[in-house]
């Protein structure tokens, strides 16, 4: 892992390339590294949707669990709960829980 | 009148169709009979090291089909060369490489790749497959996130019509960078193309981290 040195150094090379001065990018430096401490909190934040859509089953598979759930007559109050449409779902969402 | 002295045909020369002395040959009798001027006068003195060193065209030089300036047959290979590759700058590039896996499955290392928390750049991987059967596949993969130390750095799905995509493994949040693999499976040859822009190549593998760099394993350039 970096040092708070190298750490520094990199953000500057960064920023430098992003503003295409150095003087700029030091100038700016500790706002532009404030709002990426803002980014950084929100994308881990959002980890869990991430995770989850690589998981999900294809949108075509799950539309076949649902034609199938309603073919069979379990897209009802009481039954779709149970059919393989949600209890797949909700498996996805309960191993990648938010936050 | 022509004088014997002058008469070339009595000196050794093939006897022409025409008495031809000095003072009468014409174009047909030196072979040029089908040029309209043979008149040098326009020709500027250019000498043969400008005409053959480093000619200037001023029309447009037709080359043979699929060939390029050094003769040689146009390839992919003929792009790689160290000036376009040039280790350590930021620009976009786009590689390729063709994977065949044979009678067994196996996994390919496909490239080294590290992606600060500032995140510039994009990198984009086509992968096409193909089989000994009537399917092709192809899919499209985005890489998200950063190698920084708690991050997931991973590849996002755009596009999938079924084959095995790009993923990340061997996270090494010390160096912060991140192995790119591929699974292939037995008998499916996949062609990938790597889309990289704003990001810095490095010659080196082992040069990769801390920053967005990549080093692509055994890829071609292609532009």
């Amino acid at each position: 892992m970096t040092s708070p040195n190298e750490e520094r150094a990199i953000n500057l090379r960064m920023l430098t390339e992003m503003f295409g001065s150095e003087e700029e990018a030091l100038e700016k430096y500790d706002e532009m590294v404030a709002i990426m401490e803002e980014e950084k909190v929100k994308w881990l934040a959002t980890q869990y949707q991430r995770d989850r859509r690589e998981i999900y089953p294809d949108i075509r598979e799950q539309l076949d669990m649902l034609w199938h759930a309603i073919d069979d007559g379990d897209w009802t109050a009481a039954k779709a709960k149970t059919t393989e449409f949600y209890t797949k779902i909700k498996k996805v969402k309960e191993d990648n829980p938010k936050g | 009148m022509a004088s014997k002295a002058r008469d070339l045909s009595r000196r050794g020369h093939r006897v022409m169709s025409s008495a031809m002395t000095e003072d009468s040959i014409t174009k047909a009798h030196v072979g040029l009979g089908n040029v309209a001027n043979v008149d040098l006068s326009n020709v500027t003195n250019e000498s043969k090291a400008t005409m053959f060193t480093s000619p200037t065209f001023t029309g447009t030089p037709v080359l043979p089909s699929g060939t390029t300036l050094d003769g040689a047959a146009m390839q992919y290979a003929s792009c790689t060369t160290s000036a376009i590759q040039q280790s350590g700058s930021i620009d976009c590039k786009r590689w390729t490489k063709t994977f065949n896996p044979g009678a067994s499955s196996s996994t390919m290392d496909v490239m080294k790749l590290a992606r600060w928390w500032w995140g510039t750049g994009c990198l984009m991987i086509h992968s096409y497959e193909w089989y000994y059967g009537p399917d092709t596949n192809y899919r499209l993969d985005k890489f998200v996130g950063t190698t920084r130390p708690g991050y997931s750095p991973s590849f996002s799905n755009i596009f999938n019509s079924g084959g095995n995509g790009p993923y990340c493994a061997n996270h090494n949040t010390s160096a912060e960078n991140v192995d790119v693999k591929l699974d292939l499976s037995a008998y499916r040859r996949t062609f990938m193309i790597l889309e990289v822009w704003g990001m810095s190549y490095m010659a080196n593998s082992g040069d990769v981290g801390a920053g967005n760099e990549y080093h692509p394993y055994g890829f071609l350039q292609i532009n």
